[in-house]
């Protein structure tokens, strides 16, 4: 075997090994969250039943303004308790929409894989072929056509698999929002919790069934999309920056050292091609790899995804935006370099002009990671 | 009790406490058994791209917050027993307050007639 057909055997599986390791779950313990959920379900809507029926018994044995409190009290709690229920349930469809994606995710990567294998499987018996090719002289052209159709029909594969699991993180990142959403509106339906008075038949010791008051709910949680609560970015003082030489040769201003430092870093990178979760510098990036390991190598470390790199402080406006700032959508990030132009990681790593639309993503906003 | 606008069975307060005594507790135990262990998933869970999409993260902070609803909700049905309980002993003292001036004026009464 050739070199050339020996490294396209190597590495012709790459890109779909790191995918489905990248997609590989625990259906198990999905399945366990899952029947958690449906037995949660049964055991809480029972004391919900129960309660009810409760309730119902205290009115046939009294009445007045003492079981009115006592049955108001207890259908405010019935109807948290439903919340919980709702809750539950809705926790329940977005991790069966998940496992599903996943598996689906899994299914298509390993067709692709199965394609590459199957292909490199293929020119492998006609470079065998080939060494019967009279005159031998022949033999080499055929063999380097071979080994380019091979090279171009697992580019086009691997093409296909960076698709899928594109999509797979896309719908996951879906699903992520609407949950993470639902957090959001159930928290502040939290903070209406049912007011016990110490009794029933006590003016002083009863203060009603619920209220809108109280503080926030909801605790933990992240990675869902949203807009974080970040002090504004305050402009730089005259005098003060760091110069950088942009491609075009104009010169601009960055706000520090960091800032200035990673925007060198990220326009060395121009041209490396798009991977999809790369973090290859030189090699093979994506959009957050690229700004993320540019202020890596600059002394600043940031998260990993593009939502989440939305830190330091907020740039109110695009007019404000300085060298090294983020502009950052709901599944994409691109640093700006100055002169009301940014570096991001296309297909390859490239400047364009800033904008604030990006297909099928929402815009977040503008970041400078530096504060 | 029977009087001005309400009535009350004997012991209808008491019999609702101890029917709604278990509940806070049965919501709690549901947290804890059903919920608790499952706030973050082992093995490989929701698979690498599960974590990075932001999933994981959404899926464990919901979790979370019906774990902390459910024991809060939970709360509110012990104390809803307490309330019951309490409000029975309120009933108990107005009668007896009721009986004792009853008795007051019927010896009282007595008296005037000797």
């Amino acid at each position: 075997m050739t070199e050339h057909a020996d490294q396209l055997v190597r590495h012709g599986l790459d890109t779909t090994n790191r995918f489905a390791r990248k997609l590989r779950h625990d259906p198990a313990a999905i399945g366990g969250a899952r029947d958690a959920h449906v037995a949660l379900q049964t055991s809480v809507g029972t004391t919900r039943d129960h309660a009810s029926a409760q309730r119902v018994q205290l009115v046939s044995a009294s009445s007045g303004s003492t079981t009115d409190r006592a049955t108001a009290t207890s259908q405010s709690l019935e109807k948290e308790v439903q919340d919980l229920l709702d809750e539950s349930a809705e926790i329940e469809q977005a991790v069966a929409e998940a496992a599903e994606t996943l598996h689906v995710g899994e299914i298509k990567n390993d067709q692709v894989r199965d394609q590459i294998i199957k292909e490199i499987s293929a020119s492998m018996k006609a470079l065998e072929a080939v060494k019967t090719i009279q005159p031998p002289e022949s033999r080499g052209a055929a063999s380097r056509d071979i080994l380019m159709k091979l090279q171009t029909k697992i580019s086009r594969l691997t093409g296909q698999a960076a698709t899928f699991s594109e999509q797979t993180i896309n719908q996951l990142t879906d699903i992520g929002t609407r949950l993470g959403g639902g957090e959001q509106s159930t928290s502040a339906s939290s903070a209406s919790s049912t007011k016990v008075g110490s009794s029933f038949n006590s003016s002083n010791g009863y203060s009603g069934g619920s209220d809108g008051g109280g503080g926030g709910g909801g605790g933990g949680g992240g990675g869902a999309v949203h807009k974080p609560r970040l002090p504004v970015a305050i402009p730089p003082q005259p005098g003060s920056g760091v110069a950088i030489n942009l491609p075009g040769g104009k010169q601009v201003m960055a706000p520090n050292e960091t800032a200035a430092k990673a925007v060198r870093n990220a326009l060395s990178q121009l041209g490396v091609p798009y991977v999809w979760g790369g973090t290859a510098r030189g090699v093979g990036l994506d959009c957050s790899g690229l700004t993320m390991t540019s202020y890596q190598d600059a002394g600043l470390q940031l998260p990993r995804t593009a939502a989440q790199q939305t830190v330091g402080a907020e740039v109110p406006s695009i007019d404000q935006l300085l060298p090294g700032d983020l502009v950052v959508w709901s599944g994409h990030v691109a640093m700006v370099i100055g002169d009301g132009q940014m570096v991001e990681a296309g297909d390859p790593v490239h400047v364009s002009t800033i904008r604030t639309t990006n297909a099928g993503q929402s815009f977040i906003g503008f970041y400078r990671p530096t504060g | 009790m029977e009087g001005s606008g309400f009535h009350v069975d004997d012991g209808a307060y008491t019999r609702y406490a101890r029917e709604v005594d278990p509940l806070g507790e049965d919501v709690k135990a549901a947290a804890e058994t059903h919920v608790g262990p499952h706030v973050t998933l082992g093995g490989h869970g929701f698979s690498e791209m599960g974590g990075e999409s932001g999933f994981s993260g959404a899926y464990s902070g919901r979790m979370r917050a019906l774990q902390e609803k459910m024991h809060r909700v939970g709360g509110g049905w012990q104390q809803v027993g307490e309330a019951a309980r309490q409000t029975d002993r309120n009933y108990t003292a107005v009668e007896a307050e009721h009986g004792d001036v009853v008795r007051r004026l019927g010896g009282d009464l007595g008296q005037d007639r000797a």
